[in-house]
């Protein structure tokens, strides 16, 4: 597995009232490298806050997060710092925490380059024409943030994500500020670069609409993942994949409303195992 | 793969994305360090610029230009008098030049002038003349100098062309020669004569006064020898004469009375040397007096050691002037700026707090670009090495900011002639390499004191804390409750001075006492100035609060939710108060205490006449004083005062009264201590002298009859000859209508209170008592008024010969001191501070308007959603920033008039005579107010316009 969640737990302490508050609540999460992946849930679901732990920029309370076999949560600030550089890529939902703001695209771009002087300068600037074309806005390169709409920032940032070539995007609410064109561009953007550079790409997004374009997209809530959509055929739209749910280590399970509501499911259940079929039955 | 890192980090590249990135961030940060630099550097460069004045008055009198730098004395030792000790004037010339070469002083030589005097009796056998004798001064001098007296001489006369021609200098016509006359000459001591010597009288100088005739070669600079004219009265035997002749002349009378001890006392060869003075670096006083004592040392030891002679460098020759002046200079340049580091240093203050303020608004946009480096892989020593790169570009470009600023107010500050005006020639303005070596230091100094901590912290921070919302914990002052700590220790400071200044005064205990001025009187201003102001800020958002509830009561609509807008953001709100509020009150006191040591200048200097003029005479008719008010212009007023004083008739007390007219008296020669033992130049004390009844009785007399009060009749008991015949006593009732403390020392003090009853009543009430005879009258004197601007010489003369009697003024010691270079360089300094005041209240202002337009946009953007149209957009933007700023001038303008007055009853140290005058310059003031209203309303309405204009959209999705 590329990327691997055990068991993780995030607490966060309440400033006045000093009581923990969980953010997340066991996550059992894994792909493979080259996967795109879909974290799909309401807000505050504990979505930002699992990117955050991925990406190294928090530390979670308990659990391992795991990326290309190595635990991100023990990383020291060098390591972490050398992560950052060489196998993440972040793109937030608002382009200033993605671009500086009075800098042009093409600046940008090439800074995360130089920050980390991994080309030389040649290199870099032709990696940076490289990954605008990517992008489709070679013709933008010199336009600073304020002059781009919020689809065009949305993809600088995608092309600033990928500057330092990372082995995974890591993605918190991409299309969150877009209209649903310029989200369907932003998703096929996703697309094209996962399938051209192998580049894994883990979105966390409220957005059910990520569903279809994935192999997994998992559904979060209250800080656990309770389910997800598996793609038998990915060509196939969200309604026709398999949704299927997670039973944690606990035999915890997480059974949504409207199947509750639809199968009259109140406070207790009996369960009755039927042809080796585990089958609830309201009580 | 991925290729390996580099260990070459692009750090310039990436510092200068950074700081472009931010450099409007970076301007706002830079702002008050530039102008603090600014203040400091122009301050260093009006020191600089104003050291060759302070130079120049201190070390290069007009006493050097005539009498010479160094002055050499030769005469002959008194234990071997008898050798040769006489040489001609080339051999001393020789060695003075030896000894500038010798102590490498070759470049400071400009001059030297040597000449011989005798002083004995003389007796001048003239022609057809009986014998007289006179003592007389010979002096014998260069050919060359001669020159110098020409312009003197009296018509007909001519310069000596050999030794038995003289030129006769005389007090008047004394000696009534003539110019062609022939006179013998022997010179006597005791029984002992010369040959007589036959001259010829070629030239005659007559003077009146000994001072006048000094004073006009002074005022040309033209004499070129040690005019020591005789002036003593030697009785009628002796006249007041000199013989000006040769060298030769001398050396042959010289030659005659050698051997003889009675001589060799009077006898006395004088050297003067002239410096040039623009060789003397000021900048390197130090330097100089080493140089000097060098060249003294080499004339005292060396070449003056003459074998049987007696050569000194006199003891009170300028040299030692100079060298004692050259250190002066140096602890005035000290002094000066200790001075200035004192007033300039709330101007500091007030540009860091700007400092800190501007660097707080731009925290957030800061955070946010240090975050995105961060989640890039930015490491916390490559933000830390940013945030250092960016510190020290801002502190190389503050520095040149602040050189640039600062010289540019310091040309402007040198055209001072008063309070903000300019109009003066100006000077050149001197730049120093200190001030850049002092200015770099400071700059890091301040920069770092108020920056390390953040930038570490910021170096250091993680991803989610540059997310996280800027804390809005209340300020350090305020937490730690530095403003009442301020005002107590102000206070405290206060009350120990004004306990102690008798005691300062009167030198008791002085040591301890200036130790504990020293560190509780100097800073107590201070304390006071910084903690009134906190403390009153400290209410600022519980009262703008209950102004906004108030006006949300009584629906003040727009204006209510302005003001709760200003509620919302008190914390950015109590800063820029907090800013005005330190440059408006700083600006006030500073004006006040500028126009206060004006007006008590003035005081001072009319405290002795009583009037801008005075005579001291009987009687002025009529016809003479309507000449004076209608033909000398400049004169306003003249009025008679009489002092009159007689024992009471009981015997108890003495009266003492001074009669004066109310309706033209010069008020500002009377005091009336009305503000906490200072002097109010709003005293009306003459307007309530309404009529024959009233009288303004002396406070002493108030002091030892505690029971007394205003209003209160008193009753004067005079002796009344006719009663008295009869067994009884006139009594007099008066109205006290006010009281004094202090009036002109011309007029006599009357003696203890408790004896001597002293009141001022209006010459009225002076001729229905002198009518009875019931008063000596022991001095009259006519007061006469000035108008402002007006030629005071030239109405003292004028008015002198007019009358008959030698004027007596203060005004032109005021004029003087209004000229003096102190003065001017004073006035300069509190411009360029006030200038600097009058900068921050607007920069502090329009920030605050200018960061709302930039960090309220989405702000801006619901309320427009929500329905605001443009205008009212533009007009809540307008209230804001006029709301904050009407706090700030209250606050202001109450602790600077209320700093003004605490600054000068510490400055006071208990009581002065004539007491510190408080002047507020109202006028001034409110100009100075009106002006920054006006520009705030102006870039208000720029920036409101700008912020109305906004795109909702746009703010609403990107901001």
């Amino acid at each position: 597995m590329f990327l691997e969640c055990q068991d993780v737990f995030k607490l966060y302490t309440d400033p006045i009232t000093k009581i923990q508050v969980p953010a997340l609540r066991g996550i059992e999460l894994s792909c493979d490298k080259g996967d795109l992946i879909a974290i799909i849930g309401p807000g505050g679901a504990g979505k930002s806050t699992l990117i955050n732990l991925i990406g190294g920029n928090d530390k979670p309370s308990s659990g391992l997060i795991l990326v290309d076999g190595k635990v991100v949560n023990k990383m020291r600030p060098k390591e972490l710092n050398q992560y950052r550089r060489q196998e993440v890529g972040f793109l937030y939902q608002f382009p200033q925490r993605n671009l500086i703001w009075n800098i042009t695209a093409f600046q940008n771009i090439i800074f995360p380059m130089k920050l980390t002087s991994r080309w030389g300068l040649q290199k870099q600037k032709q990696r940076t024409l490289e990954l605008l074309e990517r992008v489709g806005l070679e013709k933008r390169a010199h336009h600073k943030p304020h002059q781009l709409s919020g689809g065009e920032a949305q993809r600088v940032g995608i092309a600033v994500a990928l500057a330092n070539d990372p082995n995974i995007i890591l993605a918190d609410e991409p299309t969150g500020e877009l209209d649903s064109v310029t989200t369907f561009k932003i998703i096929d953007y996703f697309q094209e670069i996962n399938e051209e550079l192998g580049t894994t790409f883990v979105v966390v997004t409220h957005d059910h609409r990520f569903a279809n374009m994935t192999k997994q997209a998992m559904n979060i809530l209250d800080g656990k993942i309770i389910g997800m959509h598996r793609a038998v055929d990915p060509k196939k739209s969200v309604s026709e994949r398999e949704e299927i749910f997670y039973i944690d280590d606990h035999g915890n399970l997480r059974i949504p409303e409207d199947l509750r509501r639809k199968a009259e499911v109140k406070k207790h259940v009996r369960l009755e195992l039927i042809n080796g079929r585990i089958t609830i039955v309201p009580a | 793969m991925s290729e390996p890192l580099k260990k070459i980090y692009d750090f310039g590249n990436v510092t200068y994305r950074f700081i472009m990135n931010n450099y409007k961030s970076l301007l706002a940060t830079l702002m008050g360090l530039v102008i603090a630099l600014t203040i400091i550097s122009t301050s260093v460069m009006l020191i600089d610029s104003y050291r060759n004045k302070f130079a120049q008055e201190l070390l290069f009198s007009e006493w050097n230009e005539v009498e010479g730098d160094i002055q050499i004395e030769l005469y002959p030792h008194p234990e071997y008098g008898e050798t040769v000790w006489v040489k001609d004037y080339a051999y001393y010339k020789q060695l003075i030049t030896t000894s500038f070469g010798n102590a490498g002083y070759n470049n400071y030589f400009e001059k030297q002038y040597w000449f011989t005097e005798i002083e004995l009796v003389i007796l001048y056998e003239e022609e057809n003349n009986s014998n007289d004798y006179y003592l007389t001064r010979l002096k014998a001098m260069e050919e060359e100098l001669f020159t110098k007296f020409e312009p003197y001489l009296n018509p007909g006369g001519r310069l000596p062309e050999n030794s038995f021609e003289v030129i006769m200098i005389s007090k008047g016509s004394v000696l009534e020669f003539e110019v062609g006359h022939q006179v013998t000459i022997d010179s006597r001591r005791g029984t002992f004569s010369t040959q007589p010597t036959n001259v010829t009288i070629v030239g005659i100088v007559e003077y009146q006064e000994v001072e006048s005739l000094v004073q006009e070669y002074l005022s040309k600079k033209e004499d070129p020898f040690w005019f020591s004219v005789i002036n003593e009265d030697w009785g009628e035997a002796v006249s007041n004469c000199i013989i000006l002749t040769y060298p030769n002349y001398v050396i042959n009378i010289i030659e005659q009375v050698r051997g003889n001890s009675d001589f060799i006392s009077i006898t006395k060869i004088f050297g003067k040397i002239h410096l040039d003075h623009s060789q003397f670096d000021v900048f390197n006083c130090i330097g100089e007096i080493s140089k000097l004592n060098a060249l003294l040392g080499e004339l005292s030891d060396n070449t003056f050691a003459e074998e049987n002679n007696y050569a000194d460098i006199l003891g009170n020759s300028n040299a030692y002037a100079l060298l004692d002046n050259l250190e002066k200079l140096v602890e005035r340049m000290q002094l000066l700026q200790l001075l200035l580091l004192l007033i300039d240093l709330p101007v500091i203050a007030i540009a860091l707090y700007l400092v800190s303020y501007s660097f707080t608004l731009v925290k957030r946009q800061k955070k946010e670009t240090i975050g995105i480096i961060k989640t890039r892989g930015g490491s916390w020593q490559q933000i830390l090495l940013l945030l250092l790169g960016e510190t020290v570009i801002s502190i190389t470009l503050a520095t040149i900011g602040g050189l640039i600023l600062g010289f540019i107010l310091t040309t402007f500050v040198l055209r001072s002639i008063n309070f903000l005006d300019f109009t003066g020639t100006g000077m050149q303005v001197i730049i120093s390499p200190t001030l850049i070596l002092i200015l770099i230091p400071i700059a890091v100094v301040i920069t770092f004191f108020l920056n390390l901590s953040t930038i570490i912290y910021y170096g250091r921070m993680t991803i989610l804390e540059s997310i996280n919302p800027i804390e809005k914990r209340s300020p350090i002052w305020k937490r730690y409750f530095f403003d009442i700590i301020f005002t107590i220790l102000g206070l405290i400071g206060y009350y120990v001075i004004v306990s102690l200044s008798g005691a300062i005064t009167s030198g008791e205990n002085s040591s301890l006492v200036f130790i504990v001025f020293l560190f509780l009187g100097v800073p107590a201003p201070f304390f006071l100035f910084f903690g009134s102001i906190l403390l009153i800020s400290r209410l600022f958002p519980f009262l703008i609060n209950q102004l906004a509830q108030i006006s949300w009561k009584i629906r003040g609509k727009l204006f209510s939710f302005s003001l709760r807008n200003v509620v919302r953001h008190k914390q950015t709100a109590t800063r820029v108060v907090i800013l005005i509020t330190l440059a408006i009150s700083y600006t006030i006191i500073s004006a006040s205490l500028a126009f206060s040591i004006d007006e008590t200048k003035r005081a001072k200097c009319l405290y002795d006449t009583g009037a801008d003029m005075s005579i001291n005479i009987d009687y002025l008719n009529e016809n003479t004083i309507d000449f004076l008010l209608n033909n000398v212009s400049g004169i306003t007023s003249i009025s008679q005062t009489l002092i009159g004083h007689t024992p009471s008739a009981h015997g108890l007390h003495y009266y003492s009264f001074l009669f004066l007219d109310p309706t033209t008296y010069s008020e500002v020669a009377y005091f009336d201590e009305s503000l906490f033992g200072l002097s109010s130049p709003l005293s009306t004390l003459m307007t309530k002298l309404v009529d024959n009844q009233s009288i303004l009785l002396y406070r002493g007399n108030f002091d030892v009859q505690p029971n007394l009060k205003i209003n209160d009749q008193f009753i004067f008991h005079f002796y009344n000859k006719t009663l008295f015949a009869s067994g009884g006593e006139a009594l007099y009732n008066y109205t006290i209508v006010g009281s004094f403390s202090h009036w002109p020392q011309q007029y006599e003090f009357p003696g203890a209170p408790d004896n001597y009853i002293f009141a001022v009543g209006s010459l009225e009430m002076f001729f229905s008592l002198i009518k009875y005879e019931y008063l000596s009258i022991s001095d009259t004197r006519f007061l006469i008024d000035l108008e402002p601007n007006c030629n005071v010489e030239q109405v003292t003369n004028i008015v002198g010969e007019y009358v008959g009697q030698p004027m007596s003024t203060g005004l032109l010691d005021y004029q003087e001191y209004q000229e003096s270079i102190d003065r001017y360089f004073g006035i300069s300094v509190l411009n360029s501070a006030l200038l600097v005041c009058i900068a921050v209240s607007i920069v502090g202002v329009l920030m605050f308007s200018l960061f709302t337009y930039i960090e309220r946009g989405k702000e801006i953007g619901v309320e427009r959603a929500l329905g605001m149209t443009r205008t009212q957009t533009g007009i809540s933007f307008i209230f804001e920033g006029l709301s904050i700023l009407f706090f700030g001038i209250v606050i202001g303008l109450i602790t600077g008039l209320v700093n003004t007055t605490f600054f000068l009853l510490i400055t006071q140290m208990g009581r002065t005579v004539p007491p510190i005058v408080v002047a507020y310059p109202f006028d001034f003031i409110f100009r100075f107010l009106a002006f920054i209203v006006l520009v705030n309303v102006v870039g208000n309405l720029i920036l409101a316009y700008k912020a109305s204009r906004k795109d909702i959209s746009r703010v609403l999705k990107v901001e």
